[in-house]
């Protein structure tokens, strides 16, 4: 069942086509890539999603609901959580309060109740008990009360990953994930998104530029070039497309017969 | 003297913290100085001469009430004048603010009046002694009393508090902590609220303590808050309470020892700091650009 559909879905900055008429579907309960070379669109594709910016033209839809209009907190709340691909923590808090702000969004009451000690009290420890759940699973609570500042680059990406999981979402969008990680890291991240797809029964949809844990993760891959779509599928079947080959590697004789591996 | 000059200084120091703590909250939020926030402050002293007279000396609950109505004048004054700008570039907020500025002062004056109204009495006035020279009054030590207490529940909401969180990552990265599923709305809104009735209860503390409530009180009064806030770092709220002490003392012993150059010292000082420290005292890495 699709979760997410893209609908003829485009944004123009000026006369650039940042996405171009993108008619795609993610699969409920699935781990979708998206893949394309640098400046194909791949994260604009994710501010669509997540309210960041808004569509120029087209819809997205997340269960059949359009999104298109909505702001980034409203996204967030209806279950769709995001990652980046420059490390975005708030430097100056703690690992523990980067992640309750993200417990925001399912909070009740809204504004008022901070003015009512007792709510006001159940509240925060609510917050508290959602983020260290989260913690714990990332194997991060030793680390709880560090500045996320302090923490080193495959951890601030694994606080990253924690507070895109600790609002509960339906949907989890990782971008790069796998950026500045060595192999034995990228492994284990591999194992890391299966378990938030399979354990967690998350639907994940990944940026990725890593081969490697494309091919391993993927049920289906999106292929993005200057803002269009150029294929979508199965994995092997996408990643031996004539055209993705020749988005990624250039069109010459010799490319014509080769493969991405 | 000495004494008695310190014990001034330190009690308008903390008014003009108070003061100082709406700039520099809504400075770490929305980036841009909130020019009308004098003007919120001279409103809260109006809204506590009026309760002052209906409520008769009772101090806790015409503060309580000061700082609700005048927080909700800021949040009022957010949606007005400084909504509708959300995506604007910060100097097009920045002249909304000092027009916003003056619609407030005019509104006071057509609807109170120009003249110089006492504050109806909350306290009666005892004198202490503090050895030969020094004199302290009951409502100094009120209106230290009160500033100290808001400094330290602010301090309180702005760590432990979810908004308080909220308000600190904003402060960071306005667009990410969106995309983390907070309000900007509400956050906003709070920031101002809590920011104003702060304003709010400056504008009690000083109506009582100089005994006078006019609609220009906001001008001079904003603009050394303003100081203080840029003394102490904008944007960082420590630094607004540091920078409101140290201009309010040295203001004071400016006046007692060249009376004529008080205000010129008090910014002789500030330019001082910022000659050495051009981020002010406090240096928030809060708003240090992303690279």
């Amino acid at each position: 069942m699709a979760i997410l559909e893209f609908e003829r879905a485009s944004v123009h900055f000026g006369g650039v086509r940042a996405v171009d008429h993108v008619s795609s579907e993610i699969e409920q309960g699935k781990i979708t890539s998206i893949i394309g070379p640098n400046g194909a669109g791949k994260t604009t594709l994710f501010n669509l999603i997540t309210g960041a910016y808004k569509l120029t033209q087209g819809d997205i839809r997340f269960r059949g609901q359009s999104v298109a209009r909505l702001s980034p907190h409203m996204v967030h709340s209806l279950g769709i959580a995001r990652t980046f691909q420059n490390i975005r923590l708030f430097s100056s808090m703690t690992v523990l309060e980067n992640i309750m702000i993200s417990t925001h969004s399912k909070l009740k009451p809204k504004v008022l109740g901070i003015f009512i000690p007792g709510t006001f009290k159940r509240v925060e420890e609510n917050m508290k008990g959602m983020a260290e759940k989260v913690l714990v699973l990332l194997d991060l609570l030793p680390k709880a009360g560090y500045h996320a500042s302090a923490l080193s680059y495959g951890e601030q990406r694994r606080v990253e990953i924690a507070r895109a999981l600790v609002s509960d979402p339906e949907i989890v969008l990782l971008d790069e994930p796998s950026a500045g990680m060595n192999v034995r890291e990228a492994k284990e991240l591999i194992k890391f998104i299966s378990q938030i797809n399979k354990d967690l029964g998350k639907t994940v949809v990944v940026i990725e530029h890593n081969m490697r844990v494309v091919r391993h993760i993927s049920d289906k891959i999106i292929v993005l070039d200057h803002g269009c779509k150029i294929a979508d599928g199965v994995s092997e079947e996408v990643l031996r497309n004539p055209k993705v080959v020749e988005a990624y590697l250039g069109h010459s004789r010799l490319t014509t017969y080769a493969h991405v591996r | 003297m000495i004494l008695q000059q310190l014990i001034n200084g330190i009690m308008l120091g903390s008014v003009y913290a108070l003061i100082a703590l709406g700039y520099t909250m809504v400075y770490g939020v929305m980036k841009f100085i909130n020019f009308a926030h004098g003007d919120v402050y001279m409103w809260g002293a109006f809204f506590a001469m009026f309760l002052a007279h209906f409520l008769g000396g009772q101090f806790l609950p015409v503060l309580i009430l000061t700082m609700i109505l005048t927080g909700i004048l800021g949040v009022l004054v957010e949606r007005v004048a400084y909504k509708p700008l959300r995506r604007a570039p910060r100097l097009v907020v920045t002249t909304s603010a000092l027009g916003m500025s003056i619609v407030l002062s005019n509104l006071a004056r057509l609807l109170i009046g120009s003249a110089t109204y006492p504050m109806p009495k909350v306290l009666a006035v005892h004198d202490f002694k503090l050895g030969p020279s020094a004199v302290i009054n009951n409502i100094q030590i009120l209106v230290l009393v009160t500033a100290v207490v808001l400094m330290v529940l602010l301090n309180w909401f702005v760590n432990r508090s979810r908004y308080g969180k909220a308000i600190r990552a904003a402060s960071e990265d306005q667009e990410t902590a969106g995309l983390m599923g907070v309000n900007m709305d509400n956050v906003v809104s709070v920031t101002f609220f809590v920011g104003s009735s702060l304003g709010g209860a400056a504008g009690l503390l000083v109506g009582m303590y100089y005994d006078a409530v006019y609609s220009t009180m906001g001008y001079a009064a904003g603009l050394k808050a303003f100081t203080a806030a840029i003394l102490g770092g904008i944007g960082s709220i420590p630094g607004a309470m540091f920078g409101g002490l140290l201009l309010g003392i040295v203001e004071n012993f400016a006046g007692a020892f060249l009376s004529n150059y008080r205000d010129g010292i008090a910014f002789l000082v500030m330019i001082l700091v910022l000659l050495f420290r051009p981020g002010g005292l406090f240096n928030a890495k809060i708003y240090q650009k992303r690279v």
